[in-house]
């Protein structure tokens, strides 16, 4: 099983969604050009529960966002309520087969290790988990940065410490507040980019 | 609770229990057991908990809000429908509580009575942006509904279309509250018109809110796939 990759912007979007809730479960979209490459993130929901109308709704316009972007689904990420539960829960476990059939296949599975948040900076602080036979199972060195890990973990720390996560904005936001670019979040990555 | 923010849970429970011992039906000390319980991860214990200070304190909405939340992320959807149903007794004037209860009932595949409580969500939200979660369920129960309904009905040609409507609906459910949604007479018709309102409230609440032409046209492209 070959490693994926990750830019900066979209790790960035995908941490601070995790750090914005830091009660609750989160989870989101992972976009890129083909399988293994991720680019994007586009956060779903915060205290991430089997609502099934809700997610579909997610997902079926995360498809369509895709479509029109020229980019595709190529996996998912989580982060777990509790802080040393790395494990892929039922429901993460249920919707990233989901999502895997959207992606076509080969997708990955992003766990965020809530303990390793930010801290050490050498870290990345994600697990990597790809499907085989209905189950997902853990890819050692599963996930690598395309960009420099200091640096990028320094500029987020920095980020959360300017309470810039709360400019990152999932679709249960969105429909509190349909001027809220969920699909994008525009703003967030203008203000991570000039950091 | 600063042994509980230090996260040495043990200790903290140790604190409750000995208090509890002096007064065991001082509440605030049985909910705060309950949260260490759930940070601890300990879920079946907590409910339990819950449930049995609830058994006491019948009329206490935020314990109700926290056994639904409980129950939902353990994926025990008949329980949380159950909590949320108490939620709604005593905080109906709440459209969150219609919401996650239709919502609920979406997961347990019982569109019928979700497109209710969607629609009396709608009915208790005041302004058009707090609406747009309910019009996003009342469509996309109604094109369930529609979509069961035009199953059963192509295997029931000549029979009255009423009836085969609220056949369909009783077959794609489970048991429960369904045999309440039997006696009702919405019809495909209504739910064609329910259908296709949410459309317009969705796209009106969108434009009305200036939301950038790229991301109208992702809402357009999925209304279309839960169309009538």
């Amino acid at each position: 099983m070959t490693a994926s990759t990750i830019t900066p912007p979209a790790y960035a979007k995908l941490i601070l969604h995790a750090a914005k809730y830091p009660s609750v479960s989160v989870f989101g979209v992972l976009l890129g050009p083909s399988s293994g490459s991720i680019t994007d993130a586009v956060p779903v929901v915060h205290d991430f529960v089997a609502l099934s109308s809700f997610l579909e709704a997610a997902l079926e316009q995360i498809k369509i966002h895709a479509a029109r972007t020229q980019t595709r689904i190529v996996g998912l990420y989580v982060a777990n309520q509790l802080l040393e539960d790395v494990s892929v829960g039922p429901l993460a476990a249920k919707v990233g087969l989901e999502v895997d059939k959207l992606a076509g296949g080969n997708s990955v599975l992003l766990v965020v290790d809530n303990a390793k948040l930010l801290e050490p900076e050498s870290d990345l602080g994600l697990l990597a988990f790809k499907e085989a036979s209905g189950a997902w199972k853990p890819v050692s060195n599963g996930i690598t940065l395309n960009g420099k890990v200091w640096e990028t973990v320094q500029t987020l720390k920095d980020c959360v410490e300017k309470d810039k996560q709360t400019l990152i904005y999932d679709f249960s936001n969105h429909l509190d507040d349909p001027s809220l670019d969920w699909l994008n979040n525009g703003a967030f990555v203008d203000a991570f980019q000039k950091s | 609770m600063l042994l509980e923010a230090q996260g040495q849970y043990e200790d903290a429970l140790e604190l409750y229990n000995a208090a509890l011992k002096q007064d065991e039906t001082y509440a605030p000390i049985i909910k705060r057991k309950v949260a260490v319980l759930i940070d601890q991860g300990k879920t079946h214990d907590a409910i339990t908990a819950l449930t049995h200070y609830l058994d006491h304190f019948h009329a206490d909405l935020e314990a109700w809000t926290t056994l639904s939340q409980v129950y939902l992320r353990s994926q025990m959807f008949q329980q949380a429908a159950f909590a949320l149903e108490e939620c709604m007794i005593m905080g109906g004037f709440n459209f969150l509580y219609h919401i996650r209860y239709a919502e609920v009932n979406m997961t347990l595949n019982r569109p019928a009575v979700a497109l209710k409580y969607f629609c009396s969500a709608v009915e208790v939200t005041e302004s058009g942006g707090g609406a747009l979660r309910a019009w996003y369920g009342v469509r996309q129960a109604s094109h369930a509904l529609l979509e069961n309904h035009n199953k059963v009905s192509l295997g029931n040609t000549g029979s009255n279309p009423k009836q085969s409507g609220k056949k369909g609906a009783v077959a794609a459910a489970s048991h429960g509250i369904q045999e309440s949604v039997d006696n009702d007479v919405v019809s495909p018709e209504e739910w064609k018109a329910l259908n296709a309102l949410a459309g317009e409230r969705i796209e009106a609440i969108y434009k009305a809110k200036k939301v950038s032409t790229e991301n109208i046209e992702v809402v357009k492209g999925w209304l279309n796939t839960v169309s009538a």
